[in-house]
């Protein structure tokens, strides 16, 4: 196998619950891919990819990077490899955001000495990337929570690391910032080799830019595989628990939800989970 | 830390509404909070100046307070009674006023970085070293120290370092092994159990060997009266290692501000990092609790106002609170000894009659 990332059988749950979020879960992530997970609310995304970012331990099971034991790697070893965004974050009173991302060129650096000239390269551009470079003397806290949100991805872009895991990069953020989100992880991956495991609320987005999907049901792998095998009527409905159509049309996945399983109308009439359409195209065009 | 904010005047108004009574009330204070120096001193960017000025502080506190006693030294012949053996006052001046002067010093240092530590620690402001149980495991130390070993003047500083260690090796064991990880409210909750029991112990001695109240009173507020070469001899150690080494992993402190998840995921080993500050912050108050006693306050008050002037960040946070916290032990002493000369306050009392108020009117211009 050329999983880079591979976690086999695991069995996991927070450490403060009685009952284990993942059961059973084996997942590869594939050298170069995006893979999106998905599903819905409670279903294990969050402690997945805790569990691959080597800060979960599993009950049970093991996770692998490149064919080696990850308790077998050190913290700042594994850190020099693999990135997290964090679903929710917390920054300390008085921080900024250029503090933040200097945070991310820890493993990097000496144990002594202030940061090198490679550092505040590489932290410039990662605040370049999400369009925080006018915030970068703001203290984190101040600042809205789609302006956070970036603060924190570049510190997670500052880490240089070859995978990246990202707990719901988009959420909070504006129309405009998460198109350039988007387009940034696909460049991530086209330009840079990079390797990504994205949380997606999204079914749009997870079609727009991931290679494969992951769809996780309470604690397990319900589906994984291309988004065009993945994202079907079906899978909504056993899932997501709805009634949808998903249609596709010149590489564009539109998913429109009708009602909940076994209602009888729905609520709110046909809706459309986002942005229409034209999300795709306008995604590969800024990539 | 990230509970605490301080207040944007700009929207502190959010009590009551403008035209009540009340709000007339405040409306001056909150123009007072909004214009006070000390608020805005913190968005300063120079933190060099400030630095220096703190560390002008320290020069001058020792300065003063090695002219200031109850022997009433003259200023004009102080140059010469320290260099001048025959001096008549020399004696005075080295052996009574400069060890107590460093020995302060060492516990203003090491109360002031054990503060620090403890509140990167368990991430939050309100941590002092008596939270990990270390004043009050050194406190019933230094009491048995008094009971099994009267007389020897060593006794009290090792019986009180050793308990402070002990104490503070329970509470991290409940927190460390059980069931659940450390996370800073098991270290808080376990080190108020901790604490609240050996307190008692601490109240039963002195009930039952009242006879020997005077010792144990002193030894619980805390005092530097009396303290010689042998307890800066004591306390050096402990001090420089402790201030050292946390001096050099300023960075990790940073780091453990963080929540734990993004912290591990840049690769900081989160417990161990929380172990190792916690064990040095122990090593610390206990060094200081073993010569001074159960001096309260400055491991709180100390790294907070210097952080209203520094931010959070500890490379410069640290070294900033070292000076302070010496400053202000060397000071308060000297106020101790002079005040009502040739008798002596306890300058645990005089700290805390500092911080207190401090405290309350720093409660008053925050918003939690």
């Amino acid at each position: 196998m050329s999983a880079i990332l591979r976690a086999t059988g695991i069995h996991a749950r927070h450490p403060t619950s009685e009952h284990d979020a993942l059961r059973d879960l084996t997942l590869g992530v594939e050298r170069g891919e995006i893979l999106a997970l998905v599903g819905p609310n409670g279903s294990g995304k969050s402690t997945t990819l805790a569990v691959l970012a080597n800060t979960l331990r599993p009950r049970r099971g093991t996770v692998h990077l490149d064919g080696t034991d990850v308790r077998r790697i050190g913290r700042k070893a594994f850190a020099l490899r693999v990135a997290r965004l964090a679903q929710h974050p917390v920054c300390p009173e008085g921080l900024t955001v250029e503090q933040l991302a200097f945070c991310g060129r820890h493993p990097h650096r000496r144990p002594f000495g202030g940061p090198a000239p490679r550092d505040r390269e590489v932290v410039r551009a990662a605040l370049d990337a999400v369009d925080a470079l006018a915030l970068r003397e703001r203290e984190v806290q101040t600042l809205s929570g789609g302006e956070r949100r970036r603060a924190w991805i570049a510190m997670a872009l500052s880490q240089e690391s070859e995978i990246l895991l990202l707990d719901e990069p988009t959420a909070a953020l504006d129309l405009r910032h998460r198109h350039e989100l988007l387009a940034l992880l696909l460049r991530l991956r086209r330009s840079e080799g990079r390797t990504l495991v994205v949380v997606l609320h999204d079914l749009e987005d997870a079609a727009a830019i991931a290679d494969r999907v992951a769809v996780l049901q309470a604690g397990r792998l319900y589906d994984i595989g291309a988004p065009a095998d993945c994202l079907t009527a079906r899978m909504l409905r056993d899932v997501f628990g709805v009634v949808a159509d998903v249609h596709r049309h010149d590489g564009r996945t539109t998913v429109t939800v009708h009602s909940p399983v076994g209602a009888t109308h729905s609520p709110v009439g046909a809706t459309t989970t986002s942005m229409k359409g034209a999300s795709t195209n306008a995604i590969a065009r800024m990539a | 830390m990230s509970a605490v904010r301080i207040a944007d005047p700009g929207r502190s108004g959010g009590g009551p509404r403008a035209g009540t009574w009340l709000a007339s009330l405040r409306a001056p204070l909150v123009r007072w909070r909004a214009r006070s120096t000390l608020w805005r001193a913190r968005h300063v960017p120079d933190v060099r100046l400030r630095t220096a000025l703190v560390g002008v502080g320290v020069g001058a506190s020792v300065l003063l307070a090695v002219g200031l006693g109850a022997a009433g030294i003259p200023w004009r012949e102080l140059p010469r009674a320290l260099v001048d053996a025959g001096h008549p006052a020399h004696v005075i001046l080295w052996q009574i006023r400069v060890p107590r002067i460093a020995a302060g010093a060492l516990v203003g240092a090491a109360l002031a970085t054990a503060g620090a530590l403890l509140q990167a620690v368990v991430r939050n402001p309100l941590a002092d070293p008596g939270l990990m149980g270390v004043t009050a495991g050194a406190g019933l130390g230094g009491l048995v120290g008094i009971l099994l070993l009267p007389g020897e003047r060593f006794a009290i500083p090792v019986c009180a370092f050793a308990g402070g260690l002990v104490a503070t090796l329970v509470v991290l064991t409940v927190a460390w092994t059980g069931r659940g990880l450390m996370v800073p409210l098991r270290i808080m909750l376990s080190g108020v159990a901790v604490q609240a029991l050996l307190f008692s112990a601490v109240a039963l001695l002195t009930y039952a060997f009242a006879d020997r109240a005077p010792a144990f009173v002193s030894f619980t507020i805390g005092s530097l009266a009396g303290v010689g070469w042998m307890d800066v001899g004591i306390a050096v150690g402990p001090t420089l290692v402790g201030v050292g080494l946390a001096l050099v992993s300023t960075r990790r402190l940073n780091l453990l501000l963080l929540d734990d998840a993004s912290a591990a995921g840049i690769g900081l080993h989160v417990e161990r990092a929380r172990l190792g500050a916690a064990c040095l912050a122990a090593l610390l108050a206990a060094g200081a609790v073993s010569v001074a006693g159960l001096v309260g306050f400055v491991g709180l008050v100390v790294p907070n106002a210097v952080r209203l002037l520094t931010g959070p960040d500890h490379r410069v946070l640290l070294p900033v609170s070292i000076l302070a916290g010496a400053a202000l032990v060397v000071l308060a002493d000297a106020g101790a000894r002079t005040v009502v000369a040739p008798l002596e306050l306890p300058v645990g009392a005089l700290l805390a009659m500092i911080g207190g108020p401090y405290f309350l009117v720093e409660l008053w211009r925050r918003v939690v």
